[in-house]
């Protein structure tokens, strides 16, 4: 029994006592103890690296602890697999969504399960698909039933994956950043929807780096610091900054630092390094204009789905526009490859560095490497004392956590994963960089590097395009913020107009007086 | 998603049929010149009539195969199980064993042989590529093995002149097909088991979450194939008069997965039908008899028919390739 | 790590192939014999090999594969077959071999960057296609101009064939490893969207390493053609498994993104060693065995390609690219 139980003179609906997980000899978790209670959200925070993925391994019955016990409902439980888990109750929703494309909505909420049979012993897919649809209803999600599931956008599938968990009648509920990568106004019918969850005698473990979330949600916070559990109070208690000093172990002076001048006019008139002029391509984006001065961060936010990874895209060269034009550094910029860009100074930091950006199983220091490949190569060969020596450099400028240059990018943590990435164009001492939620899945420490490493290029005199869908982040960081909704520019903000409201409406469709042109 | 099936497999099988169509047309027209209407109709009438027993081997062997691709494997030994069907037939042919028998044999070996492929891939946790192209080499080497051992006296084939040998093969082809095709199309309409190799192929770590038995769900996939293709070789062997394990079935798996992939299956699985694989074959099939007709020149029929199965799959992939390219980057 | 496995088990092999042929190895001095009489054998036949070796291990580290290797040969070499022996043969037949073995290569490429087919289903059907262009220029026929060709007969012996194998292998396998071609070739493996955004030109990338694939098969026609001399329709069939296992014993992945020149090497020994030995243990077997010893090829060729793969995946996680 834990502390809390005993307090509270009940048994938690599920228990860990002094649960802990090692891998190779590096303790991931210490001995904890835990208790989570129905009808109630026990918020669970830390940096990345601190242990969080690894409990909830442990509680989802994807790892076995290596010493300790848990029980459900006073019972002792043993969770040697995922299904003993389900089983039992505990549903948990990942970060990364996996589903079956081509199955339909139906078949994919109902893959674990026995399916309706009819007369002959048959599937009743009427039967099924009505099931599934009431189960969303419920869940408040009207998607249909019978469509490939590949189909449905990103949202959709995210409400249908937690419409699935709460359909299996689970007693406790995991979400690990379930709101990464929904924009705002579906965060908050995620939340509402949490808190009805609730009410209803669920049991919550919310996993979350957006701690304004975690602190409206949880009833309690608990907080994981280099695998220890460091803390475990009511939410109350403890406000923001409080909070993130609990998970870093040091006061933070801010995580959005600016020291450059924030109005770029004062400046006198700075060199346009990239301009975009009607640009267009079809059923992604239309007539966008936009420019990128030196020593500017321009935040580019709106929906998730209002085009803005797209516009990025073809500004880097990954496919061509169909009409409209771009200039970079004074000349016209028409590229037809991503290396034509980074040939000219301009690079791209993609959305999901897993799928887009590393290789998981190849060491650092190639991977390092290939951003400054045509700088390290001689006659087509490449010098491996140079590039030794230039990765070394790398990692220790970009302060890059690691036990050496041949360690494997995909045991690093999220936001070293993310500096790797970011390391790797800034060594190209680029003009313009384009960043595309370049914080997402990341810890507060490494956040807050990420974001001085972006204040410091800025006031160096070059450009930034961040793209972003974290309101704080792209309202703090951004000298000015453009709106995208539906493929179009639809605001320009600066100044007293640059609030996080402002932003929401316009990137909703709902435009402030006064747009901006394009 | 009206019968089970996405748009882009839907589409690949009106193809087919459009294309199947065509070829007929091709081969009556080929048979026509020196002859007279009503006698190129009796010539054309004939090879429909061979076409359910020379294809049935190949057709259920690619459906057999299709579970399998399904499920993000594949096999790429089937032609050499289909040497050891021939081995072990002889070898019950030699010893006079009861026909039954001999093809129950048959069957079993093929069976066998496929589901040790799957547990191999389970087991060892080596792709299914490498366990099957070790299987091509290692299967076509135990039939001939097999043969020398088991069956006296042999010489390099054995000739089996009994009627009631011929009976599976000649005779009954054509019903056995059909029901096997039939059941395969219902299955596929009216269960979750295909539903969830799909998934298995879309995505395993999915599957996993959801508590599936990933081991067992591969390896019934495998036992699936084995069994069609012991009916196909069961059928196969007795279409022959001689079995020659040294050089029958060799390059038939190329042929079978030619055929499932041009039914609009995706090799990488996860996304296919029944329907389609059987359309497939059945094109493929008119695709060389019109070769024959058309082309006095034995020698160059290879190379037609390789050029017609990468005309037909380029064609295809390129259709998908602008949407796929956007896909990728996302 | 893994080299060692290997030398490990060639060494095996070496010993169990002396026992069955009944060689004297019980002396230093018979072992040395017994070694040098066997490299010397050895290296003739296993240049088309170790040749191809060199390109399918590219090829899989792309994450692609390549069926036609053989086929791609076999054409080669008829296509050269066609014309007379004699000193114009090298200013005629030897470059258009080339030329053919690029273009055969391209379009395999082609059809894998330009088109988005599978390399598994492209190289599948290129086979049968290709296999078909050779019979409609062989027909029936086997044809022999190459020992008329002077000089050519030295490069099918074994210093010839040593010079070559040092040549493409070791100057190749040394490039390779100092090339920014290789890295990139492991991004478009490992992660091919990561490659995309990472500014690696994955089209021509993927382009160069078939055809590269391709001008192999012409320098492996060469080196096959110049050992027997005489090229048939059916040349070559079979030969890509053999090229597979060995590359995939050296420690290559079929799913790409990691890959050993040196490995692809050894494996090919181990290969050729197999063949070499079953070759030479036919008497043992005739005596023994009801079967011919060539029919347990097969078998050990499958068995070998299992357990090498097998023992990689336990035992070759921590290696580097």
């Amino acid at each position: 029994m834990s502390i809390e139980s005993a307090e509270r003179g009940t048994e938690g609906l599920f228990e860990l006592s002094g649960v802990s997980r090692s891998f190779g000899g590096v303790v991931a978790l210490q001995p904890t103890t835990l208790s989570l209670f129905p009808g109630e959200i026990l918020g669970l925070v830390g940096e990345n690296g601190a242990g969080k993925s690894t409990l909830i391994r442990l509680i989802s019955g994807v790892l076995r602890p290596d010493s300790g016990e848990m029980s459900w409902r006073g019972r002792p439980v043993v969770l040697d697999s995922p299904r003993s888990a389900i089983d039992l109750g505990i549903a948990t929703i990942h970060q990364e969504l996996e589903y079956c494309g081509h199955l339909s909505v139906a078949e994919n909420m109902m893959l674990g399960e026995r399916w309706p049979r009819g007369w002959g012993g048959w599937v009743d897919w009427s039967a099924m698909h009505s099931l599934a649809r009431s189960r969303l209803e419920r869940a408040g999600c009207d998607v249909a039933v019978d469509i490939e599931f590949a189909r449905l956008t990103a949202v959709e599938k995210q409400l249908v994956a937690i419409a699935t968990s709460l359909s299996r009648d689970a007693g406790l509920l995991i979400l690990d950043e379930p709101t990464a990568s929904l924009a705002a106004p579906d965060a908050r019918r995620l939340i509402e929807h949490l808190k009805t969850i609730r009410d209803s005698g669920v049991a919550i473990l919310y996993v979350s780096h957006r701690l304004d979330e975690v602190l409206e949600l949880s009833t309690r916070v608990a907080v994981l610091r280099d695998g220890k559990l460091v803390h475990v109070g009511d939410a109350d208690e403890l406000d923001g900054s409080e909070l993130v000093e609990k998970m870093v172990g040091r006061p933070l002076q801010q995580v959005f630092p600016r020291t450059r001048i924030p109005s770029v006019s004062e400046r006198g008139d700075p060199e346009v390094l990239l301009r975009v002029e009607g640009l267009t391509c079809e059923g992604m984006f239309e007539g966008v204009s936009l420019e990128v001065r030196s020593g500017e961060v321009v935040g580019l936010a709106g929906l998730v789905g209002a085009g803005r990874s797209e516009l990025a895209r073809a500004i880097y060269g990954l496919y061509p526009a169909d009409s409209g034009s771009m200039q970079l550094l004074g000349h016209p910029w028409n590229p037809r490859s991503a290396w034509d860009a980074l040939q000219a100074g301009l690079v791209y930091l993609p959305e999901e560095r897993k799928r887009h950006g590393l290789v998981a199983e190849h060491d650092l220091a190639s991977t390092l490497s290939i951003g400054i490949r045509d700088q390290l190569t001689r006659w087509g060969m490449v010098r491996s004392s140079h590039e030794r020596d230039r990765v070394s450099g790398m990692i220790s400028d970009y302060d890059i956590r690691c036990s050496g240059p041949n360690q494997a990018v995909g045991t690093l943590s999220g936001g070293n994963q993310q500096k790797v990435l970011l390391a790797r164009w800034l060594e190209r001492d680029p003009e313009v960089l384009v960043l595309d939620e370049p914080t997402r899945g990341v810890d507060v420490g490494a956040k807050a590097e990420i974001h001085s490493v972006v204040d410091r290029l800025a006031a160096a005199g070059h450009g930034v395009l961040l793209i972003s869908s974290d309101l704080p982040e792209v309202v703090g960081m951004s000298d000015r913020v453009l709106v995208m909704n539906r493929g179009r520019l639809v605001a320009e903000l600066s100044g007293d107009s640059q609030t996080q409201r402002e932003v929401l409406q316009a990137a909703a469709g709902l435009v402030p007086g006064g747009e901006a042109g394009g | 998603m009206s019968l089970r099936m996405t748009a882009p497999v839907r589409r690949r099988m009106a193809w087919l049929v459009a294309g199947s169509i065509a070829l007929l047309a091709v081969i009556f027209a080929c048979l026509l010149p020196g002859d007279t209407l009503g006698g190129a109709v009796s010539r054309l009438g004939t090879v429909l009539r061979d076409t359910p027993r020379n294809m049935a081997p190949e057709m259920l062997a690619a459906i057999g195969l299709t579970a399998i691709i399904w499920t993000g494997a594949i096999d790429l030994s089937i032609g050499s199980v289909l040497a050891v069907c021939g081995a072990v037939f002889a070898m019950g042919y030699s010893h006079q064993a009861h026909p039954v028998l001999c093809f129950a044999f048959c069957l079993l070996a093929a069976g066998g042989l496929v589901a040790t492929n799957g547990l191999l891939v389970r087991w060892l946790g080596i792709p299914a590529l490498i366990v099957t192209l070790a299987g091509l080499a290692a299967y076509r080497g135990l039939a001939l093995v097999l043969v020398n051992v088991g069956v006296p006296g042999f010489d390099g084939n054995l000739t089996v002149p009994e009627e009631i040998y011929r009976v599976p093969g000649r005779d009954w082809a054509g019903w056995i097909l059909l029901c096997a095709v039939g059941v395969a199309i219902v299955f596929e309409w009216t269960c979750r088991r295909p539903r969830l190799w799909l998934a298995l192929g879309s995505s395993a770590s999915a599957c996993r979450l959801h508590g599936l038995d990933l081991p067992r769900l591969a390896i019934s996939a495998f036992l699936f194939g084995g069994l069609y293709l012991g009916l196909g070789g069961m059928l196969y062997v007795s279409n022959q008069q001689t079995i020659d394990p040294a050089r029958m079935a060799l390059g038939f798996e190329l042929s079978v997965i030619a055929a499932v992939v041009l039914g609009g299956t995706n090799i990488f699985g996860g996304e296919g039908s029944f329907l389609g694989t059987v359309l497939g074959v059945l094109f493929l099939y008119l695709a060389r008899q019109a070769l024959i007709y058309a082309l006095d020149d034995v020698h160059a029929r290879q190379a037609f028919e390789g050029a017609l199965i990468l005309g037909v799959i380029g064609f295809d992939c390129v259709l998908h390739r602008g949407e796929h390219r956007m896909e990728e980057l996302k | 790590m893994r080299a060692l496995v290997l030398l490990i088990l060639l060494v095996l092999e070496l010993a169990l192939f002396a026992s069955v042929s009944g060689a004297d190895v019980s002396t230093p001095g018979g072992i040395f014999d017994y070694l040098e009489l066997k490299f010397q054998d050895l290296i003739p036949g296993l240049a088309p090999v170790l040749v191809l070796s060199v390109g399918m291990t590219l090829v899989l580290v792309t994450a692609g594969i390549d069926l036609s290797v053989g086929s791609m040969l076999a054409l080669v070499a008829a296509v050269m077959s066609c014309f007379d022996g004699g000193m114009s043969f090298w200013l005629t037949a030897v470059p258009l071999g080339l030329l053919v073995g690029v273009g055969l290569g391209l379009f395999n490429g082609a059809l894998v960057a330009r088109l988005d087919v599978p390399p598994i289903v492209a190289t599948l059907g290129t086979m049968i296609f290709y296999r078909g262009l050779c019979q409609v220029v062989m027909r029936d026929a086997e044809r022999a101009p190459f020992f008329d060709v002077p000089g050519y007969e030295w490069l099918g012996g074994f210093s010839g064939s040593l010079v070559l194998l040092v040549l493409v292998v070791g100057l190749g396998g040394w490039c390779w490893s100092c090339s920014r071609w290789r890295r990139e070739l492991l991004l478009v493996g490992g992660n091919r969207v990561a490659a995309r955004y990472a500014g690696v030109p994955l089209d021509r990338r993927l382009l160069q390493t078939y055809a590269l694939m391709g001008a192999l098969a012409w320098l492996a026609a060469i080196c096959f053609t110049a050992r027997n001399g005489a090229v048939n329709a059916s040349t070559a069939s079979g030969l890509e498994l053999k090229v597979i296992v060995a590359v995939v014993l050296g420690g290559t992945r079929v799913e790409g993104g990691r890959g050993s020149v040196l490995g692809s090497v050894l494996g090919a020994f181990l290969v050729a060693v197999l063949d070499d030995g079953l070759r030479e243990a036919k008497g043992w077997s005739d005596e023994h065995l009801a079967f011919e010893i060539s029919h347990l090829r097969y078998l050990l060729l499958g068995l070998l390609l299992v357990a090498g793969v097998w023992l990689n995946t336990r035992f070759g996680h921590r290696d580097s690219t």
